[in-house]
């Protein structure tokens, strides 16, 4: 299931972060070619909503930032969307502190504490979006890992600085409250 | 809804925003970016030495707290002494405070049996010393 980026056609993520950081600016482009197109689906489907572009970009620029903190042990395009999240959860505070439109001008799910209710009406898919929004931020982000983008566990464990075994029991409590959403 | 299809369901969200997103524009956005806010690091991060030197100053300042907060939870007087003071600035009388302050623990080093009034400076810096650990 897990996907391995080193399949990727051309050099490899860590062969591109070398030669970024030595200063190959075009190292760091590829690496955003690469991996964008993923990291803009996780958001998405995260919750960003208008925001994903913006958020991707924030991504890639905390990691770039960062990159000297990136041990390597979690797949590169993983530790961009973990940094991903934590924007998108970012932004979501900075907007509940300063509200730019009124909520009710917004096309802002409420899901409540009852993904299930909220989501009848809708089409599967669009169901599941809803639903996956309304997990916690833990389960959200391991489901979509694992099932979306088809990480490991080590992967995620590690990109997310949790253990194996208890990104085991988030994957599998999020799948439990999805498919009672979708029932 | 197995957990296949909630698998297989999973991996087409998000398709639309991928599809939409400008790779390109975002590539260049974030170099520029990260040349006009370069990463900083504060003056004594970069070199290790001082980061070495910090810490250890910040072990013998705990430490010391430790220390002086022990004797004062003692009820000694001597816990008010300055923790730097020399030795030899100290009188008999507040040698022995010293002394009776650190036997507490320590019975190994009885009155009965060490006279500090016999104890030179050196001996006596030495025996504080082994009481310290």
């Amino acid at each position: 299931m897990q996907v391995s980026e080193a399949s990727e056609v051309g050099p490899s993520d860590a062969e591109l972060i070398d030669r970024w950081r030595r200063g190959e600016e075009v190292a760091a482009t590829q690496l955003v070619r690469r991996h964008a197109g993923a990291v803009a689906r996780y958001l998405s489907a995260a919750g960003a909503g208008e925001d994903v572009d913006d958020l991707v970009q924030e991504a890639f620029f905390r990691a770039f930032r960062r990159l000297e903190s990136y041990r390597g042990t979690a797949g590169f395009r993983t530790w961009v969307m973990a940094i991903g999240s934590n924007a998108l959860k970012d932004l979501r505070r900075k907007q509940i502190r300063h509200p730019v439109v009124a909520l009710e001008d917004r096309d802002v799910v409420d899901v409540g504490n009852d993904p299930h209710s909220a989501v009848v009406g809708l089409d599967l898919e669009q169901r599941l979006e809803r639903a996956v929004v309304a997990l916690p931020l833990m389960q959200r982000d391991v489901f979509l890992l694992r099932a979306q983008q088809g990480m490991g566990y080590e992967d995620i464990a590690e990109a997310l600085e949790t253990s194996v075994g208890a990104a085991r029991v988030h994957y599998h409590q999020a799948v439990k409250r999805l498919k009672k959403a979708l029932e | 809804m197995d957990e296949r299809q909630l698998e297989q369901l999973a991996k087409r969200l998000g398709a639309e925003a991928a599809d939409g997103l400008d790779v390109e524009q975002t590539a260049r956005a974030v170099l520029r970016r990260v040349k006009q806010e370069p990463v900083t690091v504060r003056w004594w991060r970069r070199i290790p030495v001082l980061q070495t030197v910090a810490a250890a100053a910040v072990v013998v300042l705990t430490v010391g707290v430790l220390v002086v907060g022990q004797l004062a939870s003692n009820g000694s007087e001597v816990a008010v002494l300055p923790a730097f003071t020399e030795l030899y600035t100290l009188s008999n009388d507040e040698l022995e405070q010293v002394y009776d302050s650190l036997t507490v623990d320590a019975p190994v080093y009885e009155l009965s049996a060490v006279n500090l009034q016999d104890m030179n400076e050196g001996q006596l810096e030495e025996l504080l010393a082994l009481m310290e650990g």
